[in-house]
């Protein structure tokens, strides 16, 4: 699961610039994540752990923080 | 016609004081409850603010920022509103060129790094109860505004570095809102899904249009627009009409196949600007709405909102043009070519200067005399009388029904993401990272790239660039160079960095 969070934080501050995101950071009230970047994390990850996320499942509640990122891949994995 | 925008709102409050005037994702207003609580503001903010002057409001988009708007625009002051999330050194940069005195912001937002001496008024004291004699003088208030006075400040970019405010007046935007609302059929039966930042002049189309008229603005957090199937669900669920929308927000949509899940029923006006539409994506738009009215305008806020429209029938084939098409009325949009005499319409495929001349051209840039004689000019075809002109530096032509067309930028002007960025800005804030000896920012196949050349890594330089300018002028690429190439000019051969990234796609 840390792992999985790690590789999530590392690709939002390399799309964002921003440094120090955390596990609890709101991704779009910080602005860290927008409509062009969500796209490339998605595909980041997909590419990362070979599965699809399907466009029903790119909503704020999988979305919102990193923590709910990972749970929601964990579930998927 | 109306003298102010405030008897647009007199009028519609009188008439449908029930109806909803703004929804977000957490409150509403009527008419009735917007009028009154911008009566009371305004009656708090008299103290502050002389008539006139520009005040800056540090907000995100809502009811309440709507109210603070209204308080202003009746205590006969200019709104300027200013995302919290930008760059604070941009922030200091608007409120330096404002030479504010105060801001108003919410308590919530802890502002730090201002200007020495600027004060902040919070919004949530602007609500107490107001005196007889406060609401009185907010009554002089609006009875002493000139059509003339300024109605609001819209910053865009500007190739020096600094951002230019582009004033507006009352006048301009009753003459364009007139024409805007009559053409395109908008009601009080319309809800109106507002997408716009409101530091953008396309909010300006979607609030004055429903004050105009008693339609409703729904505000569309900016969040929605990362989650297609929420955005569809929303605009389901509100009942939502009318898209005065950027291209790129349109295309989040069609391009991800958006519809096949849900078709929001109620769309009926789809009214787009900000770029070139792409035609496979107008027509996957047209397909799921044959009958819906579909728009293309164009024009930069330096005219007020659009100077040019163009009612779109059917599907277009792929490598068609979209055109811009002719002139709102009482507007004058004509083509001059490099010796400065006129296009006529009948020579199709001509390019030329698109410009701009009529009662929606802009007052200018706040407090910068120079830049605003540079490109509000006498019309160079009027030897005559005063009449002065917007350049637009956008280039156009004729296509062979007449109707004009958009080809491309004079200068290093980009439209990305509905915003017009000047590529020499993204240049100076690089400039201003240490260690970096070179740069020169390309636009290619919508995406921008930055190519720097210097001792700093790509990381760091991304860091320091976030601190400065506006996401959405962030290139999305920064490529670390050991030189730049040059042109037989000894300057920055950008058709070659091209011809490298060309070359690179291909690898």
């Amino acid at each position: 699961m840390n792992e999985i969070k790690q590789f999530i934080i590392e690709k939002l501050e390399e799309a964002s610039g921003i440094d120090g995101v955390k596990e609890e950071s709101l991704l779009f009230e910080e602005e860290i994540l927008d409509s062009l970047s969500i796209l490339y994390l998605v595909g980041e990850v997909e590419e990362q752990y070979g599965i699809q996320i399907p466009l029903e499942d790119v909503i704020e509640d999988n979305f919102c923080t990193v923590n709910h990122i990972a749970l929601y891949l964990k579930n998927r994995m | 016609m109306d003298r102010t925008v405030v008897s647009y709102f007199k009028n519609t409050a009188e008439r449908y004081g029930s109806k909803m005037a703004c929804a977000d994702d957490v409150s509403s207003m009527s008419y009735k409850e917007l009028w009154e609580e911008s009566h009371i503001i305004s009656g708090n903010l008299l103290k502050y603010f002389e008539v006139r002057k520009p005040i800056p409001v540090l907000m995100k988009k809502s009811c309440r920022t709507l109210s603070v708007m209204w308080g202003i625009i009746k205590a006969g002051c200019c709104y300027v509103i200013i995302d919290p999330m930008l760059p604070k050194e941009r922030i200091c940069a608007i409120l330096n060129t404002l030479q504010a005195d105060y801001i108003v912001t919410e308590e919530s937002f802890v502002v730090e790094g201002l200007p020495k001496g600027i004060k902040v008024i919070h919004q949530e004291r602007l609500r107490d109860a107001i005196t007889e004699t406060q609401k009185n003088q907010v009554e002089n208030r609006i009875r002493d505004i000139c059509d003339i006075d300024p109605l609001y400040i819209m910053f865009t970019s500007g190739s020096t570095g600094v951002p230019k405010g582009v004033v507006v007046n009352h006048r301009s935007v009753i003459d364009f809102i007139e024409c805007f609302v009559e053409n395109f059929h908008i009601t009080e039966k319309d809800v109106i899904g507002n997408q716009a930042p409101w530091d953008f002049d396309v909010s300006v189309k979607d609030i004055f249009s429903a004050v105009k008229t008693g339609a409703t603005v729904q505000i569309i957090a900016k969040k929605y627009f990362s989650f297609p199937i929420q955005l569809a669900e929303l605009l389901e669920e509100r009942k939502v009409t009318t898209l005065i929308w950027a291209v790129s927000a349109l295309c989040i949509l069609s391009s991800k196949n958006v519809f096949s899940h849900i078709r929001p029923k109620c769309i009926e006006k789809i009214i787009f600007s900000g770029e070139v539409m792409p035609v496979n994506q107008y027509n996957i738009w047209r397909r799921q709405y044959p009958e819906a009215l579909f728009v293309n305008v164009y024009g930069p806020t330096e005219i007020t909102c659009n100077c040019t429209y163009c009612v779109l029938k059917g599907e277009y084939m792929e490598g068609e043009v979209l055109p811009i098409g002719k002139a709102f009325s009482n507007e004058r949009v004509f083509l001059l070519d490099e010796q400065d005499c006129l296009i006529e319409k009948k020579k199709t495929n001509v390019k030329g200067e698109i410009c701009v001349s009529g009662t929606a051209v802009s007052m200018g840039y706040y407090n910068a005399t120079e830049e605003t004689e540079r490109h509000f000019v006498q019309n160079p075809l009027n030897k005559m009388y005063r009449e002065i002109i917007y350049r637009t530096g956008d280039i156009g032509y004729y296509n062979k029904d007449g109707e004009l067309c958009f080809l491309a930028r004079k200068d290093f002007q980009i439209k990305y993401m509905g915003h017009r960025i000047e590529l020499g800005e993204i240049e100076r804030a690089f400039y201003k990272v240490s260690g970096i000896r070179q740069i020169c920012c390309i636009y290619h196949k919508s995406e921008i790239f930055a190519f720097v050349v210097g001792d700093t890594d790509t990381k760091k330089i991304t860091r320091e660039i976030r601190k400065i300018l506006p996401q959405y002028m962030l290139p999305s690429h920064v490529i670390n160079m050991n030189e730049l190439p040059l042109n037989n000019n000894g300057k920055i051969d950008r058709k070659g960095l091209v011809v490298y990234l060309e070359r690179e796609e291909k690898c």
